[in-house]
Order: C-alpha cells, then structure tokens, then sequence
C-alpha cells in the first residue's frame, strides 16, 4: 500500500523529531555545537536538558517550546547530551519518554497521516485489511518483519501465535500500529545514542551536561538507597525459575545445557565465582571438574571469546521451556534480583 | 566375537575416501560460500577444526577429497571474515532461519525395537528410549540410538506440518527454503532469504514460538460470553493458528470419545456437552461450543502438542550455528546429508537417497544388531555371518554395532 502524502506543518516535525522531514529541516539549518553559545543556542541547550530531566523523572513532556525551532532543534542537542553522558540506563529512559511522548501526540493524529508517518519513517509494510476476524475488527496487516520487532511485549494477544497470520501479514489495528511506533522510536533515540561524543565542546554546554549528569548521579542513588538487607539470603532473591535450576543442581538432577548455562551465568552475573558455582554442579550424575570449569570459565569471559554472558532474557527462557512463572513489571532474570534487592518484593504467579 | 576397531575405522575410512573421490563434483558448494564458516572432524583426528573458509567451489570440493573429513558443517551465518578465530573478528553479516527435527524429540514407536539403554549406577538395562533409569532414578543413562524407516517417517510428517508453516503462515515460497535428511536421525529445514538474513534472535524466537504453538491464550480464540463461559469464536476458514485451533476443535468435539472429553471436560458437565455436541453436528457452527476458562486452556495445550511442530528451538534461535553440510556423509552412518525438495518430500524414500554407499555386498560377522534398523529387519538375537550391502555395514560400523568385516577391504573398494 502507498500511503497518501499529507503535508507536514512544522508543529508536526517538532512533535515527532524521528521524521525524515525533520531531519532534513534540521540538517537545512545546519546548527554546530559552537552555535549554542548564543542567547537562542542558549534557549535551546536548556530545553535539551528539559527533556532529558523529565525523563529522569519519569515525566512525559507533552507541552511544545512557543519557538518551534527551539523544539525542533533540542531533540538533536538532546542526544548529543546523552552521548556525552554515556549512562545505557539514562539513555533508555530518555528513549522511553521519547516513545511515549511520540503515542500521546499520535493519538489525537488522523489515520491517514499515522500511516503516512510509519510508513516513510521506518518502511514499514502495512496494507488494507479491514475485515472481522472472530469478535476482532481490524484495520491493516503489517508484514511480520516490520511488527515483532516492536511490540510492547511478547505474549498475550501481542504474540505473532495469537494473531490470525496469512503469508507473513499481521491483522492490526491503527492503535496497535500507534503503539509499535513507541517502540520504534526508543529503537530510533537509543541507535543514534551509540556513537562516541565529539571530541569538544564549548564550555557552556559541558556545564549543561554535568548538571545533568549530576541530577542524574542523584536520582540513581536515590533508587539504589534502598538496597539494603531486605532480603536474608541471596537464594530468596532469586527469580523463580533461577531457584527451581538451582534445587535441581544441588538435587542432582540432569540439567539440559540450556538450563546449565542460565544457571551459571546468573550466578556469575550476581558476584558468585567459578569455583562456587562448580561446587552447586558437582552433584549432577555427569558431573566432571575439567569440563565444568573449562565452561563455567567460559561463560565468565575467562576464555574464548572472552565474552562475559548474561542469562537468557524472560522470553527466551520461556522458549527454551526454563519458565513457567510470570513476574510484575520483569523482562530478565537479573532484573528480578535487583528489584528483589531494591523492593524486597516482586509479584510473579506460576503459570498453568 | 571381537570388534576390531582399526579395521573397522579403516573401513570407514575407505568408505569415505571412495565417496568424496567419486561425488565430489555433485556436491554443491553453499550460497555464498566465501562468507561461510567450516568445520570438521577426521577420523583420527581430536576435536573439530573450526574457523575454515574457502574462496570457492574448486577449493571447497579438493578440500573435502584431500581431506575427506569424518562430519563436515558450514555456518548458517555469513560472515564477512569466516575464518576469523572470534565471532567480533568475523563480523556477522546476516544468518539462515533454520529448524532442527530429530526423533530424538519425538516419540516414536519404534524405539523400542531399535534403542537401548544402560544406567552405569545400578547397572540395570533395557530397550526403548527413558529419560530416568526406572530402577534408581538416575538420569545419566548410556543410550545406544538407531533409526529406521518408522522415524524418519514421524520425523517428516513435523517437516511436513513446519512447511505448512513457513509457506501459509508465513508466506515464504517454495524456491527460498529446503529440506535436507541429516543423515542420521532427523531433518534440516533451510529458510535462504533476504527477509529471513538480518533477522535478530526475539524474530526467531517468535517464528520458533509460532510454529510450536507457544503462547497460546484463550482470549484470542474465544470471547466471554459471561463471568464463566468462553464462546469459542474461531472457525476452519481463519488464518492461522485460529483456523488450525477450529478445525483441530471440529474433530475433536464430534470424534472424541468419553475418555479423551473428560481429559480436558469435567465430569459432571458431560451431559451438557453432549448437547454441544448434538447442536454442533446440527449446524457445524463451532460458536455453539463453549467452555470454562481451564478447559479452554487445557485445549489450547493439546491442541500446541497435536498441531506445532516438534522442533529443537534452539537451533531455530541460535543466529551463529554450524549446521551439517548437505551433500556430506554423516560419520556415524555413512548416509548422505541428502537435499530434497519441498514436492520430494512426501514420496521420497530417504533412505535409499541417502544409502549413496551403495549396495555391493560386504560379508560380515555380526552380534546382536538392533531388530530394526533403516529399511532393515533383524531377527532377535541374532548372531552370525551375513552378506549385507555396504551402506548398511557402513551404518552399523558407524554406530558401534558388534561386527567384523570378514572381505578383505582390498575387494570392496576398488
């Protein structure tokens, strides 16, 4: 399908910075981080850090500057903060907000024009569908290519199992196709905060990005200030499915390779070393010491590739059939420990 | 009887020698060889030697018949330097979307007249395929693993049912994807495709969710009709897993019989069902059916192991994997990693395809083979001398049968 042009105002380019007409406005005025220094430059680095702050707090910032320049121009400078910045976290939070300030404004957007958005932004395949399925009513079908990577999570009525797929379309709504666009544009924020800042600045705004940095210094010990002793052991933290590997390795029970290396690599993700995770393996029936360390070593980036793993992430230990449990508000194992260690408390039910 | 095995590995050795001497030509190099990782294993060698790579097909077939390796794989991923030692140095460049089938997965009837099993803790031994030793619960269990005729039939009604998948559901065609028999006990199913090559692991993940039928929910298959009552809102025509999950219903609900229904159905409300069931062969309208969630859960499960696809997923997932390289022979069968096409599939008799060792016969003396192996049957027990054709000598030395090639080695390869 072609998507109908719709004549963009510059309202639009300052509400959704990852359009390609955005970027040519910005590339056409051709601003240079020296630029910043003068009285507009100015306006512009504060609204920069502005948005970056609402992020920290958790705030989506739905107002636009009354000097759309200004607007348009602070999303760039706010990315060239955060490569100054380099904290993944705080880029992530900045490209959530990003993406839920992009949905708020396109809810109140016509159809049409949505369309025309996704489609010229993220060549997206998307056609006409409009038929019932069931009780659903749809709009459109995605090419499964361009939907996966963007759902909000991969179960439910998300998951691609769950949708009624012909030759690779995925039926949608228009409002499910808002909500992929959330995901994209943290795709998009986070992919242009990778590459290294420039090598100077001018002095005001490295001021600008260490009052940044430091507000965000403090709002991440504010996080963490709670991590003390809420919990007794380290084992009470675990997530579920980390505690039921864990009994079976100490029962003695014959772990799949799988199964194995989520288990050490949680373990050496939580400050465990080798020598104490070869010692819960030595119970399995083919338990030999060589082999266990030469792999526990491996997977601790000691060898090899040198590559330090991280566990499977949810949805992959749920593929390989290592969880059956579904934790509030958790898309990692690692994440469930922290949170334990943070909150004390993380709501999961076992699944049927 | 005594195994020798120096003989024995000669004979392999021979064999194989024989094989790549000959076929070597009709070997296809893989699609985009020069962004292909290598890797092999000799006969008396140590380990596998990864990290080979070659600039074209010349190079690639005089490696296999100066080296004439044990097993042979390539990468399903392209890599822009594929002899590079670590995967940064490689650079990954894009990887083939592929699925593992093996009957080592799957149930089949006919293991337990061909697997054997031996738990080195309590010594106790017996046939057909466990997970635990029945007399001390031990999971560490010797296995001894054929495969025959009846395996590799269940084997390919999965491939059958995955290709199904991959060209209804997912709209690949034909000419992009292809089947090969490992050479031992299940299938390789290749997706070639520009869309399929820069797809990340959740994409894979999901295709691998897909098509095993992972993930189901009630509420996508049902509406609710009242706090306990889920009205089953699917019908044949649907797409997808709606139309796999009503047509699976259709026949479940008028061909079940009692001790299937109350599998899934409480008891009590059997009568009521009955009902169901009389309206439903009335109209054929499966929106007469409904259940209580836990049924519709209990279905929906049933109904993933019945419909999905009994794949090995993390193959399916893994985007950096050598895979066996068809065309190759498997070195612990002597069979070819045979390539057949999507229309092949169904009538194709693989073994014979893949028995490329040929059918001279060899005279052996042979101990205890397995009843039924390949297209073969033994009588039990059975201890002797036997002519049996090469590829099947081939196989059963391979494995580690008990058996003695009593030709001279001179006289079968000439």
């Amino acid at each position: 399908m072609e998507s109908k042009p719709v004549l963009l105002s510059k309202e639009d380019l300052a509400k959704y910075p990852f359009l390609r007409e955005t970027q040519e406005y910005v590339r056409s005025i051709g601003l240079t981080l020296e630029d910043l220094s003068d009285e507009v430059g100015c306006e512009i680095v504060d609204l920069a850090a502005e948005r970056i702050r609402s992020a920290i707090g958790r705030r989506v910032r739905i107002e636009l500057a009354r000097d759309l320049d200004v607007e348009i121009l602070s999303f760039p400078v706010s990315l060239v903060m955060l490569r100054f910045i380099r904290d993944k976290l705080l880029t992530r939070r900045y490209a959530t907000s990003e993406g839920k300030r992009v949905t708020y404004f396109l809810r109140n957007e016509e159809e049409e024009k949505i369309l025309y958005i996704v489609m010229r932004s993220f060549n997206w395949r998307i056609r006409r569908y409009s038929e019932r399925v069931g009780p659903f009513v749809y709009d459109y079908q995605i090419y499964f290519v361009d939907y996966v990577p963007y759902v909000p999570e991969y179960r439910g009525m998300w998951k691609i199992v769950n949708k009624p797929v012909k030759d690779g379309w995925v039926p949608v709504t228009i409002h499910e196709i808002s909500r992929l666009v959330e995901e994209a544009v943290k795709k998009y924020v986070e992919s242009r905060c990778l590459s290294p800042p420039p090598s100077s600045a001018p002095e005001l705004f490295v001021e600008k990005v260490n009052e940044i940095k430091r507000e965000w210094e403090e709002a991440k010990a504010k996080m963490e200030l709670p991590r003390v002793a809420k919990v007794d052991r380290p084992e009470d933290a675990f997530p579920p499915c980390m505690r039921a590997l864990l009994e079976e390795a100490l029962a003695g029970k014959n772990l799949s390779h799988s199964a194995r290396f989520a288990l050490a690599s949680f373990l050496l993700n939580i400050g465990k070393t080798v020598d104490e995770i070869i010692e819960i393996f030595r119970a399995a029936p083919d338990f030999r010491e060589d082999i266990a360390r030469y792999q526990v070593e491996h997977i601790a980036g000691l060898r090899g590739s040198k590559t330090k793993y991280t566990p499977f992430k949810c949805e992959n230990m749920r593929s390989l059939g290592l969880c059956r449990w579904k934790c509030r508000g958790v898309k990692h194992p690692l994440q469930f420990y922290r949170l334990m260690l943070r909150k004390g408390r993380v709501e999961y039910e076992e699944l049927a | 009887m005594k195994n020798s095995p120096d003989r024995n590995l000669q004979f392999m050795m021979k064999a194989f020698r024989w094989y790549y001497q000959r076929y070597s030509e009709r070997i296809d190099a893989p699609s985009s060889l020069e962004n292909r990782e290598f890797g092999f294993t000799f006969f008396r060698g140590k380990g596998m030697i990864r990290h080979v790579s070659f600039r074209d097909a010349e190079e690639f077939r005089k490696y296999l018949v100066e080296k004439v390796p044990q097993h042979a794989f390539y990468s399903s991923a392209y890599y822009r330097f594929p002899s590079a030692e670590t995967m940064d140095e490689k650079e990954w460049l894009g990887a083939d979307l592929i699925f593992d089938i093996d009957v080592d997965h799957i149930d089949t009837p006919c293991k337990v007249y061909h697997d054997s099993w031996l738990c080195p803790k309590c010594g106790a031994s017996g046939r057909g395929a466990i997970s635990a030793c029945p007399h001390c619960g031990n999971e560490n269990i010797k296995r001894k693993t054929w495969v025959c005729n009846t395996c590799l039939s269940v084997a390919r009604d999965e491939v059958i049912k995955l290709i199904d998948f991959l060209l209804n559901d997912f709209g690949f065609s034909q000419d992009e994807l292809y089947v090969t028999f490992s050479g031992h006990r299940g299938f390789h199913v290749h997706v070639e495709s520009e869309a399929v090559r820069s797809m990340d692991q959740d994409l894979r993940r999901e295709i691998s969710d897909y098509v095993r039928g992972v993930g189901l929910v009630p509420e996508a298959f049902t509406v609710q009709a009242s706090p306990r009552v889920f009205k089953v809102s699917v019908d044949p025509e649907m797409p997808g897993w709606h139309g796999r999950i009503a047509r699976y219903l259709l026949f479940w609900l008028l061909a079940a019989d009692e001790a299937e229904v109350s599998r899934v159905i409480n008891p009590r409300k059997l009568r009521y069902f009955d009902e169901m069931k009389k309206a439903l062969e009335k109209t054929g309208d499966l929106s007469v059916v409904t259940f209580s969630r836990r049924e519709i859960s209990k279905i929906l499960e049933i109904i993933a192991e019945k419909e999905g696809v009994k794949i090995d997923e993390r193959v399916t997932i893994d985007i950096k994997r050598l895979i066996r390289l068809p065309g190759s022979l498997h070195g612990k069968t002597g069979l070819q990693v045979y390539k057949i096409s999507v229309d092949e599939l169904e009538n194709k008799d693989v073994i014979r395809a893949s028995a490329v060792l040929g059918d001279r016969k060899v005279r052996v003396m042979l101990k205890n083979p397995p009843e039924k192996v390949l297209d073969r049957i033994f009588p039990p027990d059975f201890e002797g001398v036997m002519e049996l054709p090469l590829y099947l000598v081939a196989y059963l030395i391979g494995n580690g049968a008990e058996i003695k090639v009593l030709d001279a080695l001179s006289s079968v390869f000439y």
